[in-house]
């Protein structure tokens, strides 16, 4: 069942409060409204990009194409460009108004990329079209390298973050990706973790195990990466400090012999929940961070594997062979209130519990029929299922925005395998470059910066 | 991440027992020499044993020998008859003990099988718990009248139900899972309002303990600890049978626990472990209890 037909829609009404820049805004006291998806979607047109000096060009151009795509995933619908093109240039501190109200747009951002001897600037100001007014100046600078572009990419998820706060979104732009990939190995035992901007840009190794490096989670700080290690022969839980070059080996103390895997970080980061076969046979354990005080909350018979955290972190969702095949469950964080949560599908593993306490569902991999594997919701208040993807192949592994309002997941429709971002309805899908090789089991960031 | 089919894995290895023809020790072989052989080697032995007897008649001498003849057939075929015996009883142990290496495995499969059973007799009493809520559910909305404002009635005979003020009343199932998506959410007031209007409206359904659970849940979730104890009371004393009873009682320990009662949380640890010592609520119980 393909849920494309179903669009997203949010009004949301924001009044403006003085919003705060280097550079303050008019005071005013319009009152805008941002409707997002369906009739009556508010416009938002990106005036082309204003250098005051010729060289600035380029890094212009990269903070618009930037921007417009930061506001397109969020469901803004943006002025074509065509329709832009007859229009006079434009002064980005006191754009006409009748120019813009022309071509439908309701929101006006105007962008100015200037230097001040080493010190570069974009200047990002927001206007209402419909009150005539302006909404938001801000001013973003550092002393960087014109010639790299990353850092005016950072300026424009910057400036999308701000732009999308006044429609009340919590922006992801700039969140971080961990994935693993075999890039830079010829054979399928070797496989490495790198990480990525939301978008797939900036790509960096995060490892260099030189043997399979897999299962990644992020810790809620955005500071560590756990993930699952066969450095040591078995596979253990290693945690990796990325921005401290820290690494903490065999974080559950596993013996000989024993292995754990698929560790996730609960939402306030002081335990793991994880799989290990300490027991006899895998089951889900939780111990602290530093791998003390472990408890196995399943202790059945039956292989259960793949957990993940309820946002409040009282719930625990995980695999379990227990009813015949794979299927989801949901216990407590002690083990306790036991019930099965999916209902269709002969095989459905790696749930993914939205952290936005606006949605209450959880994602996860589902095979209907021998198929392959496809993405799929449920949703904890109607119970009801969607699947979000559909095709040949399979996608797999999905994991949430930290505003719930896209998944990130990995398909192999073409071959190899490549990460894919989608809207939680799954209207909306596109694939995120992040380089050669296959790319899986990846893992957004949980913080907003 | 694939969980292995254990069952499938386990029935691809019971194999048949082997099963060998039984070997004839070389001690039994002696006495298998061929009946003629045997019977002429006698005939001489008589011969030179009794020599009045060449001189006998030759009719009897026949007659005996014939005798002779016949005893030993019948020596050969009670030699088989034993070697027939022991080839049985042979073949009976060979049963027996492929028999019992069965049995070893039956027991061993029936723990799977019977976690199996619990879980799909558990889906099927939630599946008809369901249908028999929609048809709940319908059956009221056909007893409404146009407009509405009819009570909604429960199953339970002379039991009335009122619709939630201000609109129809919202079906079990999904005024139960909106209580729980509150919970899941983080929203505890609004949640335990969704499970005591679920209490209210539908009490005699089979979630009706499950709700009274999660009352308990949340309210232990904002640390509410007094209020939690009522309400996993509620759940001790209104719904007797429910599998949520070891759960409950571990959870009112930790309540009260959390509120100084140490000696009143052992006692529901105590009553946890002795009454549902395989329970996972018991497992934590030991632990609070410092047993192994």
């Amino acid at each position: 069942m393909r849920l494309s037909s179903l669009f997203l829609s949010a009004s949301i009404c924001a009044v403006l409060a003085g919003h705060g820049g280097v550079k303050a805004a008019p005071q005013t006291q319009d009152i805008y409204r941002f409707t997002i998806g369906g009739t009556g979607a508010t416009k938002v047109a990106i005036a082309p990009c204003s250098a005051t000096a010729e060289p600035l060009r380029t890094s212009c151009g990269v903070v618009r194409e930037v921007l417009k795509t930061d506001l397109d995933f969020e469901g803004f619908q943006l002025t074509p460009e065509s329709l832009m093109r007859s229009l006079p240039l434009v002064d980005p501190k006191a754009p006409n108004y009748l120019d813009w109200k022309s071509v439908g747009a309701n929101i006006l951002v105007t962008l100015e990329v200037t230097q001040t001897g080493t010190e570069f600037a974009v200047e990002a100001r927001t206007f209402s079209v419909d009150g005539s007014s302006s909404i938001m100046s801000k001013r973003y600078a550092g002393k960087v390298e014109p010639s790299n572009p990353s850092t005016f990419r950072a300026f424009a998820h910057q400036s999308a973050d701000d732009i999308l706060s006044l429609a009340s979104i919590q922006g992801v732009t700039r969140t971080r990706l961990v994935f693993v990939s075999d890039r830079d190995y010829t054979d399928r035992r070797r496989k490495e973790l790198y990480i990525a901007d939301y978008d797939g840009f900036n790509v960096r190794q995060v490892t260099v195990n030189r043997q399979l490096s897999i299962l990644p989670g992020w810790t809620p700080g955005g500071r560590g990466i756990v993930y699952t290690s066969y450095r040591n022969g078995d596979p253990q839980i290693f945690l990796s400090w990325i921005f401290e070059g820290r690494s903490v080996p065999n974080v559950t103390n596993e013996r000989p012999g024993t292995q754990a895997f698929a560790a996730v970080v609960s939402p306030d980061g002081r335990k793991i929940a994880y799989s290990s076969n300490r027991g006899g046979n895998f089951d889900i354990w939780v111990a602290n961070i530093d791998g003390t005080n472990a408890r196995n909350l399943t202790g059945t018979p039956a292989q259960d594997t793949a957990p993940c955290w309820s946002p409040s972190g009282l719930e625990i969702a995980f695999t379990s062979g227990r009813s015949g095949s794979a299927q989801l469950w949901v216990m407590d964080n002690e083990g306790l209130n036991l019930r099965r949560l999916s209902t269709v599908g002969n095989y459905n593993d790696a749930c993914a519990w939205n952290p936005s306490r606006e949605f209450a569902e959880i994602a996860y991999s589902s095979r209907l029929e021998d198929g392959g594997f496809e993405i799929a919701v449920v949703d904890l208040a109607t119970g009801q299922v969607r699947q979000l993807t559909t095709g040949r192949g399979s996608c797999e592994y999905p994991s949430w925005a930290p505003n719930g309002r896209h998944l990130l997941f990995s398909c192999n429709r073409g071959g190899t395998w490549q990460l894919a971002q989608t809207d939680r309805m799954g209207s909306k899908i596109r694939s995120i470059a992040v380089g050669p090789g296959n790319s899986v089991q990846a893992d957004w960031s949980q913080t907003f910066r | 991440m694939i969980v292995a089919d254990r069952t499938r894995s386990e029935r691809r290895d019971r194999y048949p027992l082997p099963f060998t023809e039984p070997k004839v020790p070389k001690a039994m072989r002696v006495h298998q020499s061929p009946a003629p052989l045997r019977c002429v080697t006698l005939a001489a032995l008589c011969a030179l044993a009794f020599p009045s007897l060449a001189r006998a008649d030759k009719k009897e001498f026949l007659a005996l020998t014939q005798q002779i003849a016949t005893l030993q057939g019948q020596v050969a075929e009670a030699d088989q008859a034993r070697l027939d015996a022991q080839k049985d009883l042979k073949r009976i142990m060979d049963i027996l003990a492929e028999q019992s290496a069965l049995l070893r495995k039956l027991q061993q499969d029936l723990r799977i099988q019977d976690e199996r059973a619990m879980v799909a007799i558990k889906d099927q009493q939630e599946r008809l718990s369901e249908i028999s809520d929609r048809l709940r559910t319908s059956t009221a909305a056909m007893s409404q009248p146009p407009g509405g404002g009819a009570p909604f009635m429960s199953g339970a005979p002379g039991a009335t139900q009122t619709p939630a003020v201000g609109g129809p009343a919202i079906p079990p199932r999904d005024l139960y899972q909106q209580a729980y998506s509150d919970f899941a959410r983080k929203n505890y007031d609004l949640s335990i309002q969704g499970f005591q209007e679920y209490l209210r409206l539908y009490r005699d359904t089979d979630l009706a303990d499950n709700a009274q659970y999660w009352v308990g849940e949340c309210l232990q979730a904002q640390g509410k600890y007094e209020d939690a104890v009522t309400a996993f009371n509620a759940l001790l004393r209104d719904f007797t049978d429910s599998d949520k009873i070891p759960d409950a009682r571990y959870k009112k320990g930790v309540a009260l626990e959390a509120l100084g009662r140490k000696s009143q949380a052992v006692l529901e640890y105590r009553f946890v472990v002795e009454r549902f010592p395989n329970s996972p609520a018991a497992r934590l119980a030991r632990e609070k209890l410092g047993q192994p």
